[in-house]
């Protein structure tokens, strides 16, 4: 409101200081940002220096291509469900119960973050890959075979697995700012549990857990490019 | 419709108890108050009865029936929070309807009693705005409306009217008084604004760190506090050193203020607490029971003049005089003689922790 309430100043260049850094920050931004994406996207389009769609023809002719494009999807999109399935619950336990150990699981967490996605791909390979100790006390003790974890189950699991500490802290962070007062006045008016959480809680932090969705399924899409190679 | 009767409870927060012993009886349809300094346990005795806390010792009941270990939601209370509590997701509607709907109640009687809960709080034309497009005071009917709707044995209000403007205080104190006398649900209210309070109340309880230190109407409340605290809490009052005698005289700032009727025979130290709209200034020279004093600052405040006056022995008290004209009206330095009528004044023993003089009763329940 109060922004509102004064008067629209007319931008007005004057050379102090901090036009200086605006200029500098829009000069920066402009370099290293929008020029090399544009030049990248406008290239796609030119062959020896004329307007050209023959790259998109190729990409779209060859299976090897788009099908790249098309498990990236799945597998950004399947990884972005299940690392919301895993990380809304266990943000809201952390958040609302009082839990043994609960700093020590959080500083676990935002580590798996930290590391690059190359460790946790080898780490997968060497708990389930074909000669994985995971998988060799399955086939040994138990006699059972456990599905693979190379192909596109396996990058969804370990997708799921190695970014659903997004969710977990933007949600955690949306469910501590959760004004407990609502929950309190949805069950007092009589709906409790799973319902309350359905009609109150979850309604309220959503705008938070589409963000962190975001990031997993952009990190997912962005990091297959990486192991396909 | 309920009366309550709460049992010996308390409350323990790890290592120190929120609240101790508290025995009330509520009547059925009574607008009962608890009333307290910030953290004196009065919101935590609330949501005891809410189901928001768990008590950790005595009963609870609502008519004849237990609640110990009857959750929130079964409890089928109405509940008006501090800050509101609006679903900020939901329209004014959906924020109403919202009890009525986890009762399963069919839609066509969602829709009626809906409408007539925001009729009576006068916000129908606004049901299908946005909490966020709402003044605060709307919200606050919204959170009324939502809370009778369910048609409750029991209206819970945590301090409802202290995010509002004093105008609109004063206007919404009529107005929940209103619709509590016409719904006649029994309703526990929860206020630290002691003057709210003896608006609103049938009967108040006075807490003060977690122990409640007495129960009554409002006037018994402001003209027989049991105690110094319930004194200085309710109303502004003056505390003058006093002594009861031989043969009972009652001492008070050297005046000989006659043999004192006190309800068991004392002597020693007393505490003279008396309001300043009790106090008056002598203006012949013949009255008796004065004090000499003088007058050190005065506030004209329209209705009421405030005096501050400084007595021989340097104690200073406050007398309100009522302003009816400007021969009236006395100025800063000016002599005058305080008036004390010992039948208006409560007396204290020594430490303040017992009136001398009524039979006030920290548990009544009449």
């Amino acid at each position: 409101m109060e922004t509102a309430m004064k008067p629209r100043k007319r931008f007005r260049l004057r050379f102090d200081f901090w036009s200086i850094v605006t200029i500098s920050a829009f000069a920066f931004f402009l370099l290293f940002l929008v020029y090399p994406l544009f030049s990248i996207f406008i290239n796609s389009f030119i062959v020896d220096g004329r307007l050209d769609f023959s790259n998109y023809q190729e990409f779209f002719s060859y299976r090897y291509y788009y099908e790249a494009l098309l498990n990236s999807l799945l597998v950004a999109f399947f990884a972005t469900i299940f690392a919301c399935c895993l990380g809304i619950p266990l943000a809201y336990i952390m958040t609302r119960y009082d839990l043994p150990f609960k700093n020590l699981i959080n500083i676990l967490l935002v580590l798996t973050l930290m590391s690059p996605p190359f460790i946790g791909a080898y780490s997968w390979i060497l708990m389930l890959g074909n000669n994985g100790f995971i998988t060799n006390i399955f086939s040994d003790w138990f006699n059972i075979d456990l599905p693979t974890i190379y192909g596109l189950g396996g990058m969804i699991w370990v997708f799921s697995l190695q970014l659903y500490p997004h969710i977990y802290l933007y949600v955690s962070g949306a469910l501590k700012t959760v004004d407990r007062s609502l929950e309190e006045a949805s069950e007092g008016l009589g709906l409790f549990g799973l319902n309350r959480i359905r009609k109150i809680t979850l309604p309220l932090i959503f705008p938070t857990v589409s963000m962190g969705a975001m990031m997993v399924f952009m990190s997912a899409f962005a990091t297959l490019v990486h192991l396909d190679y | 419709m309920n009366s309550i009767k709460i049992q010996g409870i308390s409350k323990i927060f790890d290592d120190y108890r929120a609240v101790n012993n508290a025995n009330i009886d509520i009547k059925e349809g009574e607008f009962f108050t608890l009333l307290g300094p910030s953290g004196c346990g009065k919101t935590t005795l609330l949501r005891v009865l809410a189901g928001f806390h768990q008590h950790e010792e005595g009963h609870l009941y609502f008519g004849d029936q237990l609640m110990d270990d009857v959750p929130a939601y079964k409890r089928n209370i109405g509940m008006v929070f501090q800050n509101y509590a609006i679903f900020p997701h939901m329209t004014v509607f959906e924020n109403v309807a919202y009890g009525l709907k986890a009762r399963k109640i069919k839609k066509q009687e969602i829709q009626k009693r809906v409408t007539d809960a925001l009729e009576m709080v006068e916000l129908s034309h606004l049901k299908d705005r946005q909490p966020s497009q709402l003044s605060g005071g709307q919200q606050q009917r919204v959170a009324l409306a939502r809370a009778v709707v369910i048609h409750p044995g029991l209206l819970l209000m945590d301090e409802p009217l202290s995010n509002l403007d004093a105008k609109l205080r004063l206007k919404m104190r009529y107005d929940i008084k209103e619709l509590q006398n016409s719904l006649n649900i029994t309703n526990v209210y929860v206020t630290h604004d002691q003057e709210e309070a003896l608006a609103v109340s049938d009967r108040i309880a006075v807490l003060n760190a977690g122990e409640i230190q007495q129960i009554g109407k409002p006037h018994e409340i402001y003209l027989s506090p049991v105690n110094r605290f319930v004194a200085n809490f309710i109303g502004s009052t003056n505390f003058l050193d006093g002594k009861v005698g031989d043969n009972d005289r009652l001492l008070v700032a050297g005046v000989d203020l006659g043999t004192a009727k006190l309800t068991e025979s004392y002597r020693g130290e007393v505490v003279y607490s008396v309001r300043p709209e009790q106090l008056s200034l002598a203006t012949e020279s013949t009255q008796t029971n004065t004090v000499n004093g003088k007058i050190v600052g005065a506030l004209f405040l329209g209705e009421t003049v405030e005096y501050k006056i400084r007595l021989e022995n340097d104690q200073e008290i406050q007398v309100h005089e009522h302003a009816v004209s400007y021969q009236q009206l006395r100025s800063v330095d000016e002599n005058v003689r305080v008036h004390l009528n010992p039948a208006d004044a409560v007396i204290f023993n020594e430490s303040g922790e017992e009136a001398l003089n009524i039979y006030g009763n920290r548990y009544e329940t009449a």
